[in-house]
């Protein structure tokens, strides 16, 4: 099957659990940490889900691929649904010179299941760059439809 | 303009924690060893902590896990605001709310958590933190004024991996690295801190 990268002004999300967001002294989320897009050892790429794999105007496409996390993964209320543009994703890594590939890879279980490929392992201040300013959507699962 | 520094602190010996003046604290020598004293206290009952069960449900680690955290805290709470040290039960309790857990992530480690309370008791920020954790059971604090981001991952042995991103009249500055916790007053100095610690 042939490798499809997936276009720079398409969005991806990634579930982010309640211990792995940014959040100040009074609980109030503010997005995600760095760790929310740190590989575990287990992992080669970060999974995300591609929402413009789904049909409809915007906000359908982006409900949708919240309800395809929700069906796939163990998610909780005040889990985090984060969302990052992937063009700015690549230019983010870039200029730390980091080349990543962001393609669609789909599962048996996710359709739009997305990887980000070539993302450094443990290069914190790589990753939160891009929990600052790539992943800057996020809302608790319990705040969506 | 956008600058980045990239800092590693030379590695020394993990044993041991090197129990150096605390700023901010009361001074005198006889502070100085009860200090010194209850973090001893603090040590041992990280490493006196009972070996949990592989059995355990999850829920008996993250109520041990949270346990020992606060037993941890109260340890030093003479050193803490009463405020805070509420505060800091609070955010830990939501932290490790079972209802939330990822069960695939590993419970807070106690002496990840021993760093985190060394750290903020030689910053003693007005500010508290807010607390997250690492996949593998590392305790995080973040401090997020406007645009401008503080991070800290509190290892093992003292170590403490941070980075900072702050915004000022001539672009944004950013920097990283790695080092322990009685030095990262010195290390945050230059980006006054205090954006981030004064209420």
């Amino acid at each position: 099957m042939s490798v499809v990268n997936i276009p720079h002004e398409h969005h991806v999300i990634r579930y982010a659990s309640w211990t792995k967001l940014r959040k100040d002294e009074n609980d109030n989320v503010l997005g995600i940490l760095p760790d929310a897009l740190r590989l575990r050892e287990v992992e080669t790429s970060l999974s995300t889900t591609w929402i413009e794999w789904f049909d409809g105007p915007p906000q359908n496409q982006y409900l949708n691929a919240v309800e395809m996390i929700r069906r796939t993964m163990s998610v909780s209320p005040r889990g985090g649904m984060s969302k990052a543009n992937v063009g700015n994703l690549r230019e983010l890594c870039q200029t730390e010179n980091v080349s990543i590939r962001i393609v669609h890879e789909p599962t048996d279980e996710n359709d739009a299941h997305a990887s980000i490929r070539r993302l450094p392992r443990d290069n914190l201040d790589l990753l939160e760059l891009l929990a600052a300013e790539a992943f800057t959507e996020t809302i608790l699962n319990r705040d969506l439809p | 303009m956008s600058t980045r520094f990239s800092v590693v602190s030379k590695p020394r010996p993990a044993s041991g924690f090197p129990l150096t003046e605390i700023p901010g604290s009361t001074s005198g020598a006889i502070s100085e060893k009860l200090v010194q004293d209850r973090y001893r206290s603090l040590s041992q009952s990280v490493s006196d902590a009972p070996k949990k069960e592989s059995a355990a449900t999850l829920e008996q680690k993250l109520f041990d896990a949270l346990v020992n955290a606060k037993v941890s805290t109260s340890h030093v709470a003479m050193h803490l605001e009463n405020e805070w040290r509420q505060r800091l039960f609070r955010q830990l309790d939501s932290l490790m709310a079972i209802e939330d857990w990822d069960a695939s992530d590993a419970p807070l480690e106690g002496n990840s958590f021993s760093t985190f309370l060394r750290t903020i008791l030689f910053l003693r920020p007005k500010r508290a933190p807010g607390l997250g954790m690492t996949s593998t059971g590392e305790i995080v604090a973040a401090w997020t004024r406007d645009q401008d981001r503080l991070t800290m991952e509190f290892g093992n042995a003292d170590q403490v991996r941070w980075t900072l991103s702050r915004v000022d009249s001539g672009g944004r500055e950013r920097a990283a690295g790695e080092t322990y916790a009685d030095r990262m007053e010195q290390v945050l100095a230059p980006y006054f801190p205090d954006r981030w610690f004064e209420r």
